[in-house]
C-alpha cells in the first residue's frame, strides 16, 4: 500500500467550474390523488405550468455528473448509483 | 369505461416531471395508475406482504394517502427515478440511517423488484447491469457496432502510449463529479487531452480514454419497445460535448437509423433484458459511419422533440399483453 502523499484523482482535475444553479420554476409539489400526476406550485400556491418545452429541457436534459434539481438524488443521467 | 383488473405501478420521486407524461398517456387509455416513491416509507407509505400457506407469489397491499394497491393487481411497473432510501433517513444518526436504508432497500425495494408476472420498464437489476460502460462497449462491439478505440486504465504509462498511438484522444469520466455538501456540482465534459497532460495521479482510480472520432453530428436513438425515435443533434463550431454549450444553439433533426444499426439496438436491449434504452452515437465526419458511444438504460428523454410520442410508446409497452 502506498504511503505517499494522497493524490487527487486525475479525472477530477478535469472538472468544469461549478455549474450555475438551475432555479426551479416551482416551490412545492403535490400529488393529485385522483390522477397520480404531480402538480407543481409556486410560492403563492398557484399551479405552475410545467409543459413549456424550455422547462423540460432545463429540468430533464442529460448532464454528466450534474443532474438538475428535478432529480436531486441522482448523480447524473443514470440511476445505478442510487441506494 | 370501467377499468378491468390491473394497475401500472409508477415508481419515482415526487418531483419527477417526466413520469407525468407517461401517467397522462396511461390515463388516456383509462389504465389504473399507482404512483409511489419507496423512500416515503413511513406514514405516507405502508405495506404488508405475505408468502407461504400455498402462495407462490407475494400477496398483500401497498398503501399511500391516495392509493391502496393489491400487489397481485400490479401488471406493469414503470421504474423511473425513485428517491434513494439513504436520502430518506439522512436525518437519523449514521448507524440508524444505514440500518433503516438497507432494511428498506432489501425488504421494500426487494419486494417491488419481485412483483411476479409484472412487466418492468425497465427492471432495476437490468438497468444496473447495463449501466456500466465496460459492459456497454463490449456488448456493442459483439453486436457489430463500431465503437471508438478505448482504453480503461489506472496506469499512466499505458495512457501515454495510448495518446501517442491514437491521439487526439478524449477523456470521459464514468459517473461525473459528486455533489458537495453545499449542493454545488460541476461537470466533466468529454474533452481532448494530450500526452503531456497525463500524470501519475491517473493511478488513483479508473480512467477512460478514447480515440477522438471526428464527427459531423451526434445522434440520440431512443428505443421504447418496438418504437425507435432518433434525432440528429448538432452543436455550433467544433463542440465535443454538445451538453456543455448553449442549449438554444443545439439543433435537433429527425434522422433515419440504418436498418443494421436498429437491428443491433434491439439485440442489445434483448441481451440486457431491457425494453427501453437511450443510445448515443457520433456520426463520423467522412464516412458518416454510426459510432456507438453509450446506452443509458434509464436515460432522460422528456427534453427530446418526440417526447409526446415517446410517452405513448411507454404506455403501450406497459399495457402490452394484458390491457384490452
Amino acid at each position: 500500500m502506498s504511503t505517499g502523499k494522497p493524490m487527487r484523482p486525475w479525472g477530477l482535475g478535469r472538472a468544469s467550474e461549478d455549474l450555475p444553479e438551475v432555479s426551479l420554476p416551482y416551490a412545492t409539489t403535490r400529488l393529485d390523488p385522483s390522477t397520480q400526476l404531480t402538480r407543481f406550485y409556486d410560492e403563492e400556491q398557484r399551479i405552475v405550468d410545467m409543459s413549456d418545452a424550455r422547462t423540460f429541457a432545463a429540468l430533464t436534459v442529460s448532464q454528466p455528473g450534474g443532474s438538475t434539481k428535478n432529480a436531486p438524488n441522482t448523480e447524473d443521467d443514470s440511476s445505478s448509483d442510487q441506494k | 369505461m370501467r377499468s378491468p383488473q390491473g394497475t401500472v405501478l409508477v415508481i419515482t420521486s415526487a418531483a419527477d416531471l417526466t413520469a407525468n407524461l407517461v401517467i397522462e398517456a396511461l390515463i388516456e387509455r383509462d389504465v389504473r395508475v399507482g404512483r409511489i416513491d419507496p423512500a416515503e416509507i413511513g406514514d405516507a407509505l405502508s405495506f404488508g406482504a405475505y408468502m407461504g400457506a400455498g402462495r407462490e407469489k407475494w400477496t398483500g397491499r401497498l398503501r399511500t394517502p391516495s392509493r391502496d394497491i393489491e400487489l397481485e393487481d400490479v401488471r406493469a411497473v414503470y421504474y423511473r427515478r425513485p428517491t434513494p432510501f439513504s436520502a430518506r433517513f439522512a436525518h437519523l444518526p449514521v448507524k440508524e440511517a444505514e440500518f433503516a436504508a438497507v432494511e428498506a432497500r432489501h425488504g421494500l425495494g426487494g419486494l417491488l423488484d419481485d412483483l411476479y408476472g409484472a412487466a418492468y420498464v425497465n427492471h432495476p437489476a437490468a438497468i444496473n447491469r447495463a449501466d456500466f460502460k465496460p459492459a456497454q462497449l463490449r456488448m456493442a462491439a459483439q453486436l457489430g457496432l463500431a465503437v471508438p478505440v478505448t482504453l480503461i486504465t489506472n496506469d499512466v504509462a499505458q495512457a501515454r502510449k495510448f495518446a501517442a498511438e491514437h491521439g487526439p484522444i478524449v477523456y470521459k469520466s464514468f459517473r461525473g463529479v459528486p455533489r458537495d455538501p453545499a449542493d454545488r456540482t460541476a461537470a466533466i465534459w468529454t474533452q481532448r487531452v494530450t500526452e503531456q497532460e497525463l500524470d501519475d495521479s491517473i493511478s488513483v482510480t479508473a480512467h477512460l480514454f478514447q480515440k477522438e472520432v471526428r464527427k459531423s453530428a451526434d445522434a440520440r436513438v431512443t428505443v421504447i419497445g418496438r418504437n425507435v425515435f432518433a434525432s440528429r443533434i448538432t452543436a455550433p463550431d467544433d463542440t465535443l460535448d454538445w451538453r456543455s454549450g448553449d442549449r438554444d444553439q443545439i439543433g435537433y433533426d429527425p434522422v433515419d437509423v440504418p436498418a443494421s444499426i436498429e437491428h443491433a439496438l434491439r439485440d442489445y436491449l434483448d441481451r440486457f433484458g431491457l425494453v427501453f434504452g437511450c443510445f448515443d452515437f457520433v456520426l463520423e465526419a467522412v464516412s458518416d459511419q454510426w459510432v456507438f458511444i453509450e446506452c443509458n438504460p434509464n436515460g432522460q428523454w422528456a427534453w427530446l422533440p418526440d417526447s409526446g410520442a415517446m410517452a405513448h410508446a411507454f404506455a403501450d409497452v406497459l399495457v402490452a399483453g394484458w390491457w384490452p
